[in-house]
């Protein structure tokens, strides 16, 4: 084969060839297992698709590029589980598209953020951050008090379980009026978004700002559903170990 | 099948493909035979038609 | 091969408007880096208005500076290297490279628009959303046409080793853009990509980390094995040595990726295959970086004469710093306290100014006037000068952010004699601001050089002459 680097670079084609060959292995040994092996994605119960409101949530969390400051993975090591909270598992970001985990904390990780504030200190934070943390150097996000676009919410569930997500058709049916369900049920009342999506962060988040319409869904609403949710859905408490270990 | 042929050939062994590819590159490059030829390619730039001798 | 063929014509319209927007989109680039660093330093520049947040201008940033002063740089001294080093003019013409360039200038700045409106991806250093990211793709194989033409249609028998580290960019770029972007439309400005969790974050990081391996590393190192050579005027240290260090450097590179995921939910063996190749992938860097200084051997004393070659010699000094750092943060010892902090940060500028934007300047220094058709630069003295400003600036950054970085890690894990965490998360974000500050005055010393190079250029393509130029000219030395 060496004898024929002459042609590698006097031909044009053949470096092709051979650049190629060169870094597609790489990709292959490292991407393909990763599809193939069993262990990649710990079997734990509870993680399930986000409810059309938290997907929402979700795109405006991308949208506003939380991923530059905030992580949402937490590593295993005895100071980040004390601070934030049992460390990730590949499971509870199988859904995502696309992952968050994010690669810088500007701001603390949010893998774990769900219940940890009311829905009232999450909007105040995010109207002004240093209304209820004086020292925080994150951006105020007023333009969240906007209704909500979610006339295309269906669509966006359709595409997800294209590309893997286990949507049931039922849930995409009732994908706009679950929007509207889970906003405008009380906490502590037992909606039919609740019984497709366990663990929903029922209310209306943004209900005591003065600036939002109380009748309509605001991205507010959504945004704060979605970190409600962060990190809530498995119940370690009923984990086996021995089936998370790294 | 590449599934197959990844995980049972490649996977394994990478540290030998690795190092023979890599010598085999050394060697080619570094064969007393090849110095002059190779050596002079690097004048290529210095030879440029459009700019004065 | 004989020296005596006739002169070729070479297509040089669209190099010099490449080399244009290169020096544009720079400047551009970095005030936006400066803007966001002090936005983390005083929030109030966030401004509470949607277009103006930290989250939606980083992006901005990052494509301003990899992707049109960078892809711009590349643009302009690969379709310039690869003519003068085949002795053919460009494949297409001048008609096809136009096509490139407004191809490619559109192409940013519907990504920097996209972004401040709120379309992204989500996905760092890949936030175009997928009409965009097609839109790219036709212009990048438009390039592809271009410079492998050129290089089949040359008079020149072997393919000279820069040509070889542009083309795998090129290459490679395109595998990696079409890899990491396979994403199912909802409508024109959202779509969800194919992959999820930890195969998204697989090949999310296989992009990010191949984007530096071979945008800002393969595509810079061609610029250096022609610019470095000719601006010392003696071929290269060792022609052996380039070809060694090209396919190492092109294997090795591609399994680096997992380090950005160390002890994050990807799987120990992938972590652990990352590790060992950013550690191996040392040895090529140094090799690369070797072979570029000795070039000057014999020749040192142009580093004392010509800033344009302290401009090329520098930017090697920093590729072997951060090739050095970079395989140091990818242990997993180390990472575990330099990931996710401000050290992470340091290290990517002192590769992207010191490296990728040092071997720029000292290209455009010397292509300009040729392009132009003049000697030299309007004021090798403000080459100089822009040379000063522009390294106390980096050396302000990363040291700002070596110490905030650190000291990020080290509060973040710190427990007081009860045994509970010392600090709360809010208190090591005060603790930075010092560090963000002294950060964004030297992003400012940097622009500030910048504007120095622009003024130059300005001149030199307007064919002025500094009166102390003139007068080394006439006195008769260089």
């Amino acid at each position: 084969m060496f004898k024929h680097h002459a042609k590698i670079e006097t031909n044009i084609f053949f470096m092709a060839v051979g650049i190629l060959l060169t870094i597609v292995v790489g990709g292959l040994v490292e991407v393909i297992p990763l599809f193939s092996i069993e262990s990649t994605i710990e079997k734990v119960d509870g993680v399930r698709p986000y409810t059309p409101l938290e997907l929402a949530g979700r795109n405006i969390y991308i949208r506003e590029g939380c991923y530059n400051c905030h992580s949402q993975m937490i590593r295993p090591f005895k100071d980040e589980v004390e601070r934030y909270g049992h460390y990730s598992l590949a499971a509870e970001s199988k859904y995502d598209h696309p992952f968050q985990w994010g690669s810088k904390r500007t701001g603390p990780d949010l893998a774990r953020v769900g219940g940890k504030y009311t829905d009232d200190w999450q909007v105040r934070h995010l109207i002004n951050p240093r209304d209820v943390v004086p020292g925080s150097i994150m951006p105020g996000y007023k333009h969240l008090t906007r209704p909500l676009d979610y006339a295309d919410i269906a669509t966006h569930l359709t595409v997800n379980r294209m590309v893997g997500v286990p949507y049931t058709d039922a849930q995409i049916a009732s994908a706009k009026k679950d929007v509207e369900e889970q906003v405008f049920s009380d906490v502590g009342s037992s909606p039919a978004v609740l019984a497709s999506y366990p663990k929903a962060s029922l209310g209306k988040a943004s209900i005591g700002l003065s600036t939002a319409n109380p009748k309509v869904v605001t991205e507010m609403d959504a945004l704060v559903a979605y970190l409600q949710v962060l990190g809530t859905m498995v119940d370690f408490k009923t984990v086996d170990d021995k089936l998370i270990r790294r | 099948m590449l599934v197959g042929f990844v995980d049972n050939v490649l996977r394994p062994f990478w540290v030998l493909w690795v190092i023979m590819i890599f010598i085999g590159i050394v060697f080619y490059a570094y064969r007393p035979k090849n110095k002059q030829r190779l050596e002079e390619y690097g004048n290529i730039p210095l030879r440029d038609d459009n700019e004065e001798r | 091969m004989s020296i005596n063929t006739e002169a070729t014509p070479y297509c040089e319209d669209a190099i010099k408007k490449f080399a244009i927007a290169a020096v544009f989109w720079g400047v551009v680039g970095f005030l936006a880096g400066d803007f966001i660093a002090l936005q983390l330093a005083f929030p109030v520049l966030n401004l509470d208005l949607e277009w103006t947040s930290f989250g939606r201008l980083r992006p901005v940033h990052t494509s301003a500076v990899i992707f049109a002063f960078g892809g711009n740089v590349l643009l302009a001294t690969s379709l310039y290297i690869v003519q003068r080093t085949s002795r053919a003019s460009l494949f297409g013409g001048e008609g096809l490279s136009t096509v490139v360039f407004w191809g490619y200038q559109l192409f940013i700045v519907m990504a920097a628009l996209s972004y401040v409106l709120g379309y992204s991806q989500g996905q760092e250093y890949a936030e175009p959303e997928w009409a965009i990211d097609l839109f790219l793709t036709v212009v990048w194989v438009l390039y592809l046409i271009v410079f492998a033409g050129t290089i089949m249609k040359r008079k020149e028998p072997h393919i000279y080793v820069a040509n070889w580290f542009f083309f795998a960019m090129i290459l490679t770029i395109a595998m990696l853009h079409l890899g990491n972007n396979l994403a199912i439309p909802v409508s024109l400005t959202k779509s969800y990509n194919i992959f999820g969790g930890v195969q998204n974050a697989m090949t999310q990081w296989w992009y990010g980390h191949n984007a530096v391996g071979f945008f800002l590393t393969a595509g810079f190192l061609g610029i250096m094995y022609y610019f470095v050579p000719k601006r010392a005027e003696r071929p290269v240290y060792s022609y052996r040595l380039s070809i060694v260090h090209f396919w190492a450097l092109i294997f090795l590179y591609i399994w680096a990726g997992p380090h950005h995921l160390h002890y994050t939910a990807l799987p120990d063996w992938a972590q652990t295959l990352g590790m060992t190749f950013s550690i191996m992938l040392w040895m090529p860097s140094w090799g690369g970086m070797i072979n570029g200084l000795m070039t000057l051997s014999g020749a040192w004393d142009k580093l004392r004469t010509d800033p344009v070659m302290r401009f090329l010699v520098s930017s090697v000094a920093f590729y072997g710093m951060s090739t050095f750092e970079g395989p140091m943060m990818s242990i997993k010892a180390v990472n575990s306290l330099s990931h996710y902090t401000d050290w992470g940060i340091g290290h990517v500028h002192s590769g992207a100014l010191g490296w990728v934007a040092f071997v720029s300047f000292g290209a455009l220094y010397d292509l300009i006037p040729k392009l132009w058709g003049r000697k030299e630069v309007y004021s090798l003295k403000l080459v100089g000068v822009h040379f000063w400003v522009a390294t106390i600036g980096i050396v302000l950054y990363i040291t700002a952010m070596w110490i905030s970085g650190i000291m990020q890690g080290l509060m973040w894990r710190a427990y007081d004699s009860l045994g509970f965490l010392q600090y709360s998360f809010i208190e090591t974000v005060e603790a930075m601001h010092p560090y963000y500050v002294i950060r964004a005055l030297g992003g400012l010393l940097f622009v500030v050089g910048s504007l120095v190079m622009v003024y130059n250029i300005y001149k030199t393509i307007k064919g002025d002459v500094a009166d102390e130029a003139y007068a080394s000219a006439t006195s008769g030395a260089r």
